[in-house]
């Protein structure tokens, strides 16, 4: 789930889901190639109401009777809690709490995409952007009884019903809860909480860009093309890795203007949606109970498509500065997961539908004008972006830094 | 080209730039225990527990009831097992707290006052009896022999009552208070022989003087073997053999002659003859004291053996001395072969064809003191008398009847003459043995108590208080001729009365002790009555516990028996005995062990591997060590069992051997697993589930039937409780909590795994489960 998250900001960085697009295109038979390199940090992420929450909110869990028998392996220890709780329906429901699991979590992404492009018309720029990622998580699992209500499980069972072995098992269960998560973890093949990272290539985007219309101070350009599943998906042992693909072929097609306002200030709009195709892997069928003691399958797929569109004004007098304000607004559609219990396919994509309104910032210069009037023999740009949320719901609150740098030749 | 490289150099170096990838830091979330930690009363107060029970020894026993559960459990059939146990529980709690430990000890305190009263009143009045009658004693027994000469008239009747004298004399010495106790004077084994002892010579010597110290008295035990049984006629030449070869063992003593042995033993210095007589040497094999083993229901409290002995076999028995490590081998088997030769059973039928030297010497005591009182005593008086042949012509309820016969008894001699006996001449005889027969010290026998009450004082109630039985009181027909129905009689008591020798052998009670006795009496009957009602109300408390008992037994054996067989239960730590299933006509009945012998002549075989369990835990003091074990053995008792043991240092909670099994009686077969971790109270023992001792036939499964049946009955499944098939290979572990709660209620509790031996390590391999519930087995009412 957290993972998802990260990994849909990802892709915006390695295709360019930013304000400042333009209608700009490579001239015929000028490459070019531009490395950009974001990073953020991550540890909150916006509710369904839109404020903010700890990352990690979906790992605190209160320890219910319900989890309890959900999660007990032994089928006889089972049906004994369940007589258990039988017997006591007065005294103890499924959702009462014994203590609540709390946790932290926070990720760090750094991506360096190198984007190649050609010039094949005048009009029209073939692009290839090879993201490389390195991320990295780390998570701490806490347990806090619930007091009153563990210390009237431990007297019902020692006091009352005289069973002495069962109130000694609880009570270890209760003073040792992470141990014992950490336990089961470990006999269900998934790793410990703790530090992780990993490096490799994301998901590689092939684009076209045509420029179809340019009269005056007006253009227009359309941009299509396709994400290739090459970055690797997430591992179902691991709790909190982050993917470095989705692991399915997206489609996506962009419209966008520029309309030079006046001297040197450009307004650019755009539009894009992006079709995400369906797809197949390997996941854990947690739900809102379990976690842990779940099966691991093959599941098909459609993460949901997504949109969007943004404005921006750029300054770009001829000495080469570049500086420009930008908003972007984006909505993701829910994700569909077929062939698995209700209860899995809810919770895995319970936060799949996603709305956010960025504000972005940008500063740079660029040599270009200078080559252009034979000042300057090499043309290149440096950008310095940064961009954050404004408003968003179910996003990870991910202020975005990126380097680009532009090379012509 | 170049440009182009320059180009990826100077973007990586930018990108290397920029990347900062520290792995994030996140804060550690609270992580606790509970804030007030849950105190377990074996925590709180370590001292008690401690497999130590201040009260009741250094021995803890609990047993308890085992639920062994299967995965086919469904958990509403579970919810009327944890409330009854719940309840149960709750019940005993509160029974143990505000009854057994409160209330009842009180009502026992009640009673044992009401009880020292009785006593009290008993001993005053049997004070004031004895004082009476001991003032003619001497008296009474300077004439005893006058009083049975008119009897002893024959060659044969002196050679009977000569040989009845020397029986006596063993009789007193076998005795074992007698060997207790010391005396200030010789006691006399039979008052009325004492004229025949001092012309044969016996009890002369040392030994036999008076003792040195009044005061403390003295032993008299060598006197009376020495000086007694040694001179009596049956260590004469010819009767007892030469030396002793017993037939089994390793016997000190073997080539003595029995005199020898005798004299032997006599001339030890640690009292062993003493002991063994007073039973305090057990016999090692079967843990009785050696006087007791194979003749415990003897009403004599002497040495059976050789007194009295049946068919019973003699063997050779292994010793040991209560509390001493040396095991001793005696030869008292040997005389036992001697004693052996009487066959009593002919005793009564055709005395004739036996020779008195054939007769042990309880044989003697018993013709002559008809102490059997389901034969006719006055009938065997007269077998005593006629024992060349004679036979009695008397009616055969004459006594019975009520009524005294005109004329005389009249019997057969040997010789085929008839003679005549009065009946006063039967009564004198029988009174005049009687009353001496018992009398080794000074005072009353009982007989002569009841015999004032009933014949002379006229009284309605016996000594107890209790209403002497009617001459036709049909009830005391079924029983045999009771003592008292000699006296009863109207005209048997007019009999007594006008007899001058019974004036002298019981003179009337004077006024003020019968009023004493009255009174007392009335005082005893209130107490009694108020001990009933007390005890009554001790009962009726139990009662309740032993319902609740009942009713959770019952809904646990109710599931054991469903279909799916959730679970067997073991009570009192004891599978009790399971059932067949056996098949009549259409119907398959349940059939139980107890008529295992019935099943297997209709061919079903023998169950095999039926096991019961016992878990004992025992620490023991001295050697720190902690000692537990299961017995496993069939509940029909049909095989001794195997003794699973662990020991485990307690000190230390780690398993240890158990060196000291050895001595065991029992088959024992080593434990895999033995641990015990004192800060919980927690024991883990584990052993193979189905034990391969060498020493059974063939596999015994615990817990576990061969399905024998099946062919006879559709309703196998019913049938096992885990079939063997299932235990085949596994381990069984037990892991039990001990605690006690509410300060009474001693408890142990806990799981019993059965799987694979490795995968007993994960909590999740186990394939059953059990949970075992105990309390201390002083609390009577056990599940």
């Amino acid at each position: 789930m957290v993972k998802l998250i990260v990994f849909v900001g990802g892709v915006c960085l390695s295709i360019g889901c930013f304000a400042f697009e333009s209608t700009k295109v490579i001239p015929k038979g000028v490459r070019n190639i531009t490395f950009k390199n974001a990073f953020a940090t991550i540890g909150e992420k916006t509710n369904g109401d839109g404020h903010l929450e700890p990352l990690s909110e979906p790992m605190t869990k209160d320890l219910t009777f319900r989890r309890v028998l959900s999660g007990e392996a032994n089928v006889i220890k089972r049906k004994q809690i369940e007589a258990f709780l039988l017997k006591e329906a007065d005294e103890f429901q499924l959702d009462d709490s014994l203590g609540t699991f709390g946790a932290d979590l926070k990720a760090r992404v750094d991506v360096f995409a190198p984007i190649f492009a050609y010039g094949l018309t005048e009009s029209i720029t073939l692009a290839l952007a090879v993201p490389f990622y390195h991320m990295s998580t780390n998570a701490s699992l806490g347990f806090t009884p619930d007091d009153p209500m563990a210390l009237k499980v431990l007297t019902k069972l020692n006091q009352d019903m005289r069973q002495t072995a069962n109130a000694h098992e609880v009570h270890g269960k209760i003073s040792t809860a992470v141990s014992e998560a950490y336990k089961k973890m470990a006999q269900n093949n998934v790793d410990a909480l703790g530090p992780w990272e990993d490096s490799g290539v994301g998901d590689m985007t092939l684009a076209l860009k045509h420029r179809f219309y340019q009269l005056g101070e007006l253009s227009f350009a359309y941009q299509t093309g396709v994400v290739l599943p090459t970055g690797q998906t997430e591992d179902p042992r691991i709790l909190t890795d982050l993917p470095m693909g989705d692991g399915q072929w997206d489609v996506f097609f962009q419209l966008a203007s520029d309309q030079t306002l006046f001297s040197h200030i450009t307004f650019n709009q755009y539009a894009k949606y992006t079709y995400q195709a369906p797809g197949r892997r390997s996941m854990r069928l947690q739900t809102e109970v379990e976690s842990i003691l779940v099966g691991v399958e093959e599941v098909d797929y459609k993460l949901g498509d997504f949109v969007d569109a943004g404005a921006s004004v750029l300054y770009e007098p001829p000495y080469g500065l570049i500086t420009g304000l930008g908003v972007v607004g984006f909505k993701k559609f829910g994700d569909d997961y077929r062939g698995v219990e209700r209860a899995v396919s809810e919770w895995i994509s319970r936060e799949s539908e996603q709305e956010a309104m960025y504000g972005e910032a940008r500063i740079g210069y660029s040599t270009v004008p200078a080559f252009r009037r034979g000042e300057f023999k090499l043309p290149l740009a440096i950008n310095l972006d940064y961009k954050a949320p404004l408003v968003s719901r179910h996003r990870p609150l991910a202020r975005l830094v990126t380097l680009d740098v532009h090379l012509y030749f | 080209m170049m440009l182009l490289r320059s180009l990826l150099v100077l973007g990586l170096g930018l990108s290397s730039a920029c990347r900062v990838q520290p792995i994030p830091d996140v804060k550690k979330p609270a992580n606790r225990g509970l804030k007030e930690p849950f105190r377990f009363p074996a925590e709180t107060n370590p001292s008690r527990f401690s497999l130590h029970d201040e009260q009741n020894g250094s021995q803890i026993y609990s047993p308890g009831l085992l639920l062994v559960l299967n995965k086919e459990l469904q958990a509403k059939d579970l919810v009327p097992v944890l409330e009854a146990s719940e309840s149960f529980r709750d019940t005993q709690s509160a029974y143990l707290s505000a009854f057994w430990h409160g209330e009842k000890k009180d009502y026992e305190l009640d009673i044992t006052e009401r009880e020292q009263e009785i006593t009290l009143s008993t001993r005053k009045v049997a004070e004031a009896e004895q004082a009476f009658l001991a003032q003619n004693y001497e008296e009474r027994v300077e004439i005893a022999p006058t009083l049975l000469t008119p009897f002893i008239t024959t060659s044969d009747e002196k050679e009977t009552f000569e040989a009845y004298c020397e029986a006596k004399i063993w009789e007193l010495s076998t005795n074992k208070t007698f060997a207790r106790r010391h005396y200030q004077s010789r006691p006399s084994p039979q008052p009325l022989c004492e004229g025949y002892y001092e012309k044969k010579g016996f009890f002369q010597g040392e030994v036999c003087g008076a003792a040195s110290n009044p005061l403390k008295g003295q032993s008299y035990f060598r006197c009376l073997w020495e000086q007694g049984v040694l001179l009596t006629y049956w260590f004469q030449d010819g009767i007892l053999p030469d030396q002793i070869t017993p037939k089994g063992g390793e016997l000190k003593g073997v080539g003595a002659s029995p005199r020898d042995l005798v004299k032997d033993l006599l001339a030890r210095d640690d009292d062993l003859f003493e002991r063994i007589i007073a039973r305090e040497v057990y016999d090692k094999d079967t843990g009785l004291g050696v006087v007791g083993a194979g003749f415990a229901s003897s009403s004599y409290d002497k040495l059976s053996f050789i007194m009295k002995l049946d068919d019973t076999p003699c063997r050779a028995n292994k010793l040991r001395a209560n509390g001493e490590p040396e095991f001793f081998y005696l030869a008292l088997p040997e005389l036992c072969e001697v004693f052996k030769r009487t066959p009593l059973a002919l005793v009564s039928e055709d005395l004739k064809k036996i020779p008195l030297t054939h007769l042990t010497p309880m044989d003697l005591i018993d013709l002559v003191e008809w102490s059997d009182t389901s034969t006719r005593p006055v009938i065997k008086r007269l077998s005593l008398k006629t024992k060349q042949g004679g036979r009695v012509r008397a009616s055969r309820d004459f006594f019975l009847e009520g009524s005294v016969p005109s004329g005389t008894l009249r019997y057969v001699d040997g010789r085929g003459r008839e003679r005549a006996v009065s009946y006063e001449e039967v009564l004198q005889q029988n009174h005049v043995l009687r009353y001496f027969s018992k009398r080794t010290f000074v005072g009353m026998s009982e007989f002569d108590k009841d015999f004032h009450r009933g014949a002379l004082s006229q009284q309605s109630e016996d000594r107890y208080g209790d209403p002497l039985p009617q001459p036709n009181d049909p009830d005391k027909k079924k029983g045999g001729v009771h003592e008292s129905d000699l006296y009863r009689s109207p005209e048997v008591r007019q009999l007594y009365k006008n007899k001058s020798f019974l004036a002298k052998l019981y003179p009337p009670y004077p006024k003020d002790l019968l009023e004493l006795m009255a009174d007392e009496s009335a005082k005893k009957l209130q107490w009694e009555e108020e001990i009933l009602a007390l005890k009554a109300k001790i009962a009726e408390r139990q009662q309740v516990l032993a319902e609740k008992a009942d009713a959770a037994k019952t809904i646990a054996s109710e599931l054991t028996w469903s279909p799916y067989r959730p679970f067997d239960s073991l009570e009192a730590a004891e599978i009790y005995p399971e059932s067949l299933f056996q098949k009549t006509g259409e119907a398959c009945e349940q059939s139980f062990l107890e008529a295992m012998q019935e099943l297997k002549t209709k061919g079903f075989g023998e169950p095999v591997a039926k096991a019961s369990i016992e878990v004992s835990i025992r620490l023991s003091r001295q050697e720190n060590l902690l000692k537990m074990a299961l017995w496993l053995g069939d509940a029909s008792n049909e095989f001794d069992g195997a003794h699973v043991v662990g020991c485990v240092d307690s000190s230390t909670g780690e398993g240890v051997s158990c060196e000291d099994l050895e001595n065991l009686a029992v088959r024992e077969l080593p434990a895999e697993k033995f641990t015990f971790d004192p800060s919980k109270a927690k024991f883990n023992f584990a052993f193979a589930a189905d034990l391969k001792d060498p020493s059974f036939e063939e596999p015994k499964a615990f817990l576990a039937y061969k399905p024998l049946a099946t062919q006879f009955c559709a309703r196998e499944t019913y049938f096992q409780t885990i079939p063997f098939e299932e235990l085949s290979g596994l381990w069984l572990e037990l892991e039990l909590v001990a605690d006690q709660q509410d300060d009474y209620l001693n408890i142990l509790t806990g799981k019993l795994f059965i799987d694979q031996p490795h995968a007993l390590e994960k909590p999740t391999g186990y394939r059953f489960e059990g949970a075992v519930n105990a309390i201390h087995s002083d609390q009577e009412v056990r599940f």
